[in-house]
């Protein structure tokens, strides 16, 4: 019996397990490895990402997909970059408001037209993308690759700045985490997600305002992508049409990892966390050993699959044992 | 009419007329009115040579949105289209320089290999489509990526292959008529075969379906591993047209197919369309973008007039659908 206990425990955090267990071998590997720099890299590497990831998470445990998240990132980028020419506030206002805006449209479509939400930002992801190919290129100097930068070295200072060595993109990072993951569990509005993502039709009738809650989670969503994009101009200093285009892919990869389901309803923000985290120490892992970054894709996407096939028999021996 | 949900045996379907036909067809109606609008304003729109050019520019995304409409229908999405295309593209072109027939069989293999691979976990473990492609599509072009480090991959000309596609039939290259016929074959498949209606009735209720005894593991499998096919049979013609392709060549693929399917009138729902539909929204696509081509409009403003496409097809749909619950 304990036996098996310990193996639910296991099966249960699999994923930080998993992190757990590349970075030790890393770190015997190359003792550099688990050192204070490294590790803060990871996090810097997905801290913007993380960003989105935070939103993308709600949405899925409403039952919705965004899949136009990269493409909002990369036009608000562009838009806080345009913007900080008239001071810092400007930059971020621009950048943030835009994305607010993207995510409201997004929520009225698929809320109010009843539209499913894949086909709704699929569209927006190739017309907001078109967007940034317009507003970059003409912007950018001739014969360059279309990408602009900003000129304000004061917008830069956003993310240049560290405390207590800790760059403030974590710290950014790490307060969202906290503050989202407290409303999803401890406020009406984060368990009216999960009710509306377990049975909208059951949610209605309990006089839940399903409209609403779905809406406001489109637009926070819209929101964290704007903030995305501020903090990509301001760490990079780059805006152009071929940022965000994988984003989608790789933050619902890891917000799946991270074992939300798809069909709504279920995970929690800290445990999808864990997901992300294990993007973030492959990724290192892939530098440190100096193969492909192109690896890092296979890799999530072997996991990924062996994940859902190990689930998927556990799952069946569970219903009919 | 062919939108209907489930066809119910033989004496079902309605009695043709134009008229009805039209109205049940609404994307047919704006496909004919816009070739109509264009031809009238831009004579070079209607020119042979034009409107060639037109069908082989639709070739990768017929085949695939073909393809991608069965597994639709069938109520599942794959990701992965463009993905494979890179692949089988680079492995017909790297192996058509050993011998033409493994170029052309190796890619089939492969991609009749993903399609059991997704179809299998989708239906077996019950998992979101979705979800499984999305894992798929990052293991294939990973290794793409891997595997050939971004160059342009060449190819031999003078194969068997090249030579297939250089055949014309009354100046129609022989691919775009292969691709006609792989339509219309998918098509019988859909609309006139136990296989097709089990497929849509999958896609419209799985409960039911199963209730009903219909084998749904193996209906919605062979439905992944047709699409994977058509998407290898894709790659092998494009690597024997253009002898050439990149490790990206397939990228956004997938959401191509899905903007084709979207505007002809596939709902991403499940149950409702055809291949029929899954045609004119190819052609419409192409078309569009042929016309903005003429106009002079930049390149970059395409992705706009695309984005704009998706959002009324969608708008539209839910609109006329939400009238005819009333």
């Amino acid at each position: 019996m304990r036996n098996n206990r310990v193996l639910a425990v296991a099966g249960d955090q699999k994923i930080l397990i998993l992190a757990v267990l590349i970075g030790a071998v890393m770190g015997v590997l190359y003792p550099r490895f688990l050192g204070f720099e490294n590790i803060i890299s990871i996090l810097v590497k997905i801290s913007i990402e993380g960003v989105i990831f935070i939103g993308l998470t709600y949405l899925i445990i409403l039952g919705e997909i965004d899949l136009s998240v990269g493409s909002v990132m990369a036009l608000c980028s562009a838009m806080s970059i345009i913007g900080q020419e008239h001071g810092v506030f400007v930059g971020v206002a621009a950048g943030l408001l835009t994305g607010l805006a993207a995510g409201i449209v997004n929520g009225l479509l698929v809320v109010k037209l009843r539209i499913a939400s894949i086909a709704v930002t699929l569209g927006m992801m190739v017309l907001l993308n078109g967007i940034v190919f317009v507003i970059t290129k003409s912007l950018a100097p001739a014969g360059g690759n279309y990408s602009i930068a900003g000129t304000n070295p004061g917008f830069r200072l956003i993310t240049d700045t560290t405390l207590f060595g800790v760059p403030t993109l974590i710290l950014i990072l790490a307060f969202l985490l906290a503050v989202f993951a407290f409303v999803l569990q401890r406020t009406v509005f984060g368990r009216n997600i999960y009710a509306t993502g377990g049975n909208l039709v059951a949610s209605r009738y309990a006089n839940i305002k399903v409209d609403s809650v779905r809406i406001s989670a489109f637009a926070l969503t819209g929101l964290l992508a704007g903030l995305a994009g501020v903090l990509l101009s301001a760490k990079y200093n780059i805006a152009s049409w071929q940022i965000g285009t994988n984003t989608p892919l790789f933050v619902i990869t890891a917000v799946l990892l991270g074992g939300v389901s798809l069909s709504g309803g279920e995970g929690s923000l800290l445990r999808a966390f864990q997901g992300l985290l294990l993007v973030g120490v492959i990724d290192s892992m892939v530098v440190n050993l100096k193969i492909y970054s192109s690896a890092r894709l296979m890799m999530l996407g072997a996991l990924l699959i062996i994940m859902l096939s190990v689930d998927g028999i556990r799952i069946k021996k569970e219903r009919y044992s | 009419m062919r939108n209907d949900a489930v066809p119910t045996g033989k004496g079902a379907w309605p009695r043709v007329s134009l008229v009805r036909f039209l109205r049940g067809n609404t994307q047919l109606l704006i496909l004919i009115l816009l070739v109509v609008v264009f031809s009238i304003l831009f004579p070079a729109f209607i020119s042979r040579k034009n409107l060639i050019n037109i069908l082989k520019q639709s070739t990768v995304i017929s085949l695939a949105s073909c393809g991608l409409a069965l597994v639709v229908i069938g109520g599942n999405l794959d990701l992965s289209v463009g993905a494979l295309l890179s692949l089988t593209l680079g492995i017909s072109l790297s192996l058509s320089g050993i011998h033409p027939l493994l170029a052309l069989f190796v890619p089939l293999l492969l991609g009749v290999g993903l399609g059991m691979l997704n179809g299998t976990i989708v239906s077996r473990f019950e998992v979101n489509s979705i979800i499984v492609t999305l894992g798929s599509l990052s293991l294939v072009s990973g290794f793409v990526q891997f595997y050939r480090q971004g160059n342009i991959i060449m190819g031999l000309p003078g194969t068997i292959l090249t030579q297939f596609v250089d055949l014309t039939v009354f100046s129609i290259p022989s691919y775009v008529l292969f691709y006609v016929l792989m339509a219309v074959v998918c098509g019988l498949l859909l609309s006139r075969t136990t296989y097709g209606r089990k497929l849509r009735l999958i896609g419209v209720n799985r409960e039911a379906a199963l209730v009903g005894g219909i084998n749904v593991r193996r209906v919605t499998t062979i439905a992944f591993v047709i699409c994977s096919t058509m998407v290898a049979l894709a790659a092998i013609i494009q690597g024997a047209r253009l002898l050439q392709g990149s490790t990206n060549t397939g990228d956004g693929l997938e959401f191509d197919a899905l903007t084709a399917l979207l505007i002809g009138g596939v709902s991403l729902r499940g149950g409702k369309g055809s291949i029929l539909n899954a045609m004119i929204g190819v052609l419409l696509l192409a078309v569009i973008i042929n016309a903005l081509t003429l106009l002079n409009v930049p390149f970059e403003w395409r992705n706009i007039a695309k984005g704009i496409l998706i959002l009324i097809a969608v708008s539209t749909d839910a609109l006329v659908g939400r009238r005819n619950e009333k």
